[in-house]
């Protein structure tokens, strides 16, 4: 009996697949997906550790030093009130990973419920809701997070609450689609068939085959936050001064270009690279989970 | 109101079950599918029965409405789109009365359902065992590692080697056959007294299709479950089966006890449909012919003949044909749809 288990199409290949590790050793063996997780981390690692990572204070201004080019003393430079960047750009990442996440995570909240509703229930309730997603949908994603966060007012709090309610509609559209799909599963039918009730048959059953496909989307998602954040922090709605952001950092920045370019440069390659890295690390996601790769 | 003259049901004072009234009666169930152009009956005056212990087998090409009668008795239908009309009394209790609740509370527990394809029957985000556990619990109630020990259980006694292992797996580690047998465990963890098999069978090689219908029929005689067993393989209906409701177009056109139908079919579709055996053919001598094939095809549900359902593909058709014939006892436990029964008078 074991040889005819053994021997099942398909039973050897995905064996190891579906395990935790499996699921790490196949976004590290893609080379740029290890690349984005590796920087990632050690983005996250920086940032948790702000108060031992960062060499100086971020806040302290030393009018001795302003403006230095990046030199053995500050290796990024100071900015315009003598500030280490090196630093500011540790605790920056605090503020824009910090957002990132949280803004996705409100999104998910409130857009992965109605979405599930949506898809499967059908109905009156799905053709409300894609309606009205489709109207929010249409508005340009910016301009909605910067009406919010001008209607809350500036602060990062205001900010991340801004970009996780603009992101919602995505996460909405995206899980009433798999919804759809996964609606029409045998199993759904056989969960049924053993008396499960709706609630538990869209929570338990649903939701757990549709998790991949949102966590590739929240990945991506991540990244487009923080360039979010970025952008409301520049405008001035994100992150108060003197706490540094990214945004913020390049809004200073932009006063003095012509002068002291490395001011512009460090925080623009702080964005550019993290989002690159998430967007790697979500590609590499998506095709790890992808189940026509042989997980199911 | 009762068209059987066999089996009278007990009066309704009488609150015990009599033990002569079949577990799970059916009558004329009908379902209407609400579509833009009005509602389309997809199955008419159904009438079934099946006692504890045996089994009815029901047979019909695709589109024939098997699978649709076997969801309306499971009251799997969606609400919004299907109304099912008619009688489905299991036990003397009227399940298209109940409430969505009660009958979720019967859905595994009384009535289980086995389903066609074991690859896609199972929720690959679970292992088998706490698929199993889940109804288990569902029904039984207790802690999740009674409902864990349950499932261990049924994985041993519908055959899957080294049960406690398996049920730590899932199920894309199991082959087709395995996973059926997990399916069969699932819908039998709660003892249920009818198990409804929608072509239990049809996904699996021919080997493993005997193994599946063999534990059946061995779970079957230890617990006295009632079966319905749906399937367009007559070879499967001959093999498991008590008795035979064969359905075209929605209807049932003959219901019969196995042995008989096989030997004197008494409706023209039933005769076309044994015709098309190919082991029986061989079996009656005949060399390399075309396999024989009941010309035509299934009408649609928007095009229904007002008449008899398979006039058009009828060798006997006469002119009566074109109203509609009714049920009619045409021998011991035997009904047919047809103005021409029996048909033994034809061929003399």
């Amino acid at each position: 009996m074991s040889t005819a288990l053994s021997q099942s199409p398909g039973a050897g290949a995905p064996r190891k697949a579906r395990s935790r590790t499996g699921l790490i050793w196949r976004i590290v063996r893609r080379r740029t997906a290890a690349i984005g997780l590796g920087f990632v981390v050690l983005m996250i690692v920086l940032a948790v550790f702000a108060p031992w990572t960062a060499p100086y204070d971020p806040l302290a201004q030393d009018y001795t030093a302003i403006r230095q080019p990046p030199g053995w003393t500050h290796p990024f430079g100071t900015d315009a009130l003598g500030r280490d960047i090196l630093s500011r750009i540790i605790w920056g990442a605090r503020a824009s990973l910090l957002a990132g996440t949280l803004s996705v995570m409100i999104a998910m909240l409130i857009g992965v419920p109605i979405g599930l509703a949506a898809g499967y229930l059908g109905g009156w309730t799905d053709r409300i809701v894609s309606r009205f997603v489709d109207a929010i949908l249409a508005i340009p994603f910016l301009i909605l997070a910067i009406v919010l966060a001008a209607a809350l007012g500036p602060s990062l709090q205001n900010a991340m609450i801004a970009i996780g309610v603009s992101a919602a509609p995505l996460f909405v559209r995206l899980t009433r689609g798999q919804v759809l799909g996964a609606k029409a599963e045998d199993y759904v039918e056989a969960a049924r068939a053993v008396g499960n009730s709706h609630p538990r048959i869209a929570l338990r059953h649903i939701l757990p085959n549709i998790l991949p496909a949102l966590i590739v989307q929240a990945t991506l998602t991540l990244a487009a936050a923080i360039v979010f954040e970025a952008s409301l922090s520049f405008l001035g709605l994100g992150q108060t001064p003197p706490n540094p952001s990214w945004g913020s950092m390049l809004n200073d920045a932009q006063r003095s270009l012509s002068r002291a370019p490395w001011i512009a440069v460090w925080p623009g390659m702080a964005i550019f690279l993290t989002v690159l890295s998430f967007n790697l690390l979500g590609d590499g996601l998506r095709d790890a989970l992808d189940p026509r790769r042989g997980s199911t | 109101m009762m068209p059987r003259a066999a089996v009278l049901p007990p009066p309704d004072f009488l609150p015990e079950p009599d033990m002569a009234e079949p577990l799970i009666e059916v009558q004329n169930l009908a379902v209407d599918f609400l579509s833009a152009e009005g509602p389309l009956r997809a199955v008419d005056d159904v009438s079934l029965s099946v006692e504890r212990g045996r089994t009815l087998g029901i047979v019909g090409e695709s589109g024939s409405g098997k699978s649709v009668t076997s969801l309306a008795l499971m009251g799997l239908l969606p609400r919004r789109s299907a109304r099912v009309s008619g009688s489905v009394r299991l036990d003397g209790r009227e399940l298209l009365d109940l409430p969505e609740t009660a009958l979720r509370d019967l859905r595994g527990d009384v009535i289980s359902m086995i389903f066609q394809e074991p690859m896609t029957s199972l929720n690959p985000a679970y292992r088998v065992g706490d698929q199993i556990a889940e109804a288990v619990e569902r029904h039984r109630g207790g802690n999740a590692a009674a409902a864990w020990t349950r499932a261990v259980e049924m994985l041993r006694r519908v055959g899957v080697p080294s049960p406690e292992l398996r049920a730590r797996d899932y199920p894309h580690r199991l082959s087709g056959g395995m996973r059926q047998r997990v399916m069969i465990a699932m819908a039998l963890a709660c003892d249920p007294d009818l198990l409804i098999a929608d072509e239990p069978t049809t996904a699996l090689d021919v080997t493993i299709q005997a193994q599946i219908l063999h534990l059946m029929g061995e779970l079957q005689r230890e617990a006295g479950t009632g079966i319905i067993l749906v399937s367009h393989d007559l070879s499967v209906i001959a093999e498991t089966c008590d008795e035979v409701a064969v359905m075209y177009a929605g209807q049932v056109v003959e219901r019969a006890p196995v042995a008989a139908i096989f030997e004197a079919p008494e409706h023209p579709y039933t005769l076309g449909l044994l015709g098309a055996l190919p082991a029986r053919r061989a079996r009656a001598g005949g060399a390399r012919q075309r396999l024989p094939v009941i010309p035509g095809t299934v009408p649609q549900l928007h095009e229904m003949p007002r008449g008899c359902r398979f006039q058009g593909r009828c060798p006997f058709r006469i002119a009566r044909c074109a109203e509609p014939p009714p049920m009619e006892p045409v021998g011991p436990g035997r009904e047919s749809r047809c103005w021409r029964t029996p048909l033994e008078a034809l061929a003399a």
